[in-house]
């Protein structure tokens, strides 16, 4: 399909023109596709009447060894898989626009007047979910429950270093 | 628009300013203008816009700037053309 709407020429110093029709494929489209290239590419980009746009494509000192024509073709995919993407954004724009507004209304309604507004009077030292509760407090201590809570009146025998003989 | 910068210590005496011309209606302002910001420092960038074309003079070339100068800010100016800077 490229091929058809598309001309490609190479000029003597090696680069390569490519003419697209922007009847066919809008700026923005063309636009994004030359610039997966240009990493790979030196990509200028110009008007030529009527209603086209002209790229030239100077490869990179770097990337020499990559052939001319097959720039040429992965441009023309890419020109497709812009353009497809075009096509998918501007038809899911509403919907996209519609679930942006419907998850910035659930995350307001969540919030309550005095939170979004911001003159809740709770301070960071309130804690109604009892998050700074130790544990100990709040569940008992684990030797309690087990029974082998330790007697305070009977002397443990600490290790220590043995007699001297 | 202009655009201009004196300072270039490294740069290489006797060297013919070079030009770039690049489309007006492809490449806004803004894009040139983010491009002259990225290379400042590797030439004395000079900018003649006109609704058809920005004329870019590039003098006092570094000498780290290396020959394709003019490539590379091209491609920046592309880059600042599509991501819409």
């Amino acid at each position: 399909m490229g091929r058809i709407h598309a001309k490609t020429s190479q000029k003597p110093s090696g680069a390569i023109e490519v003419l697209v029709d922007e009847k066919l494929y809008p700026r923005e489209v063309s636009l994004a596709a030359a610039y997966r290239f240009l990493d790979r590419w030196y990509v200028r980009a110009e008007r030529v009447p009527p209603e086209r746009l002209k790229f030239t494509f100077k490869a990179r000192p770097s990337v020499a060894g990559d052939s001319t024509a097959a720039v040429e073709d992965a441009f023309y995919d890419e020109l497709l898989q812009q353009f497809m993407r075009h096509r998918v954004a501007e038809a899911t724009a509403g919907l996209r626009e519609i679930l942006v507004r419907t998850a910035l209304g659930a995350a307001e309604g969540s919030a309550g007047p005095a939170e979004a507004s911001g003159e809740s009077d709770s301070s960071y030292l309130d804690d109604p979910l009892g998050i700074a509760v130790p544990w100990e407090e709040k569940y008992g201590s684990a030797q309690a429950d087990c029974g082998c809570e330790e007697d305070a009146s009977v002397p443990v025998k600490k290790p220590g270093k043995p007699p001297r003989k | 628009m202009r655009a201009s910068q004196s300072k270039s210590p490294a740069s290489r005496p006797g060297n013919n300013p070079l030009e770039l011309i690049l489309d007006a209606v492809v490449y806004p302002s803004t894009a040139i203008e983010a491009a002259v910001q990225a290379f400042y420092g590797l030439a004395a960038i000079e900018v003649e816009s006109t609704p058809e074309r920005h004329r870019i003079r590039f003098a006092r070339v570094a000498a780290e700037a290396g020959s394709d100068l003019m490539d590379e800010f091209a491609n920046y100016a592309l880059m600042a053309t599509v991501s819409g800077t």
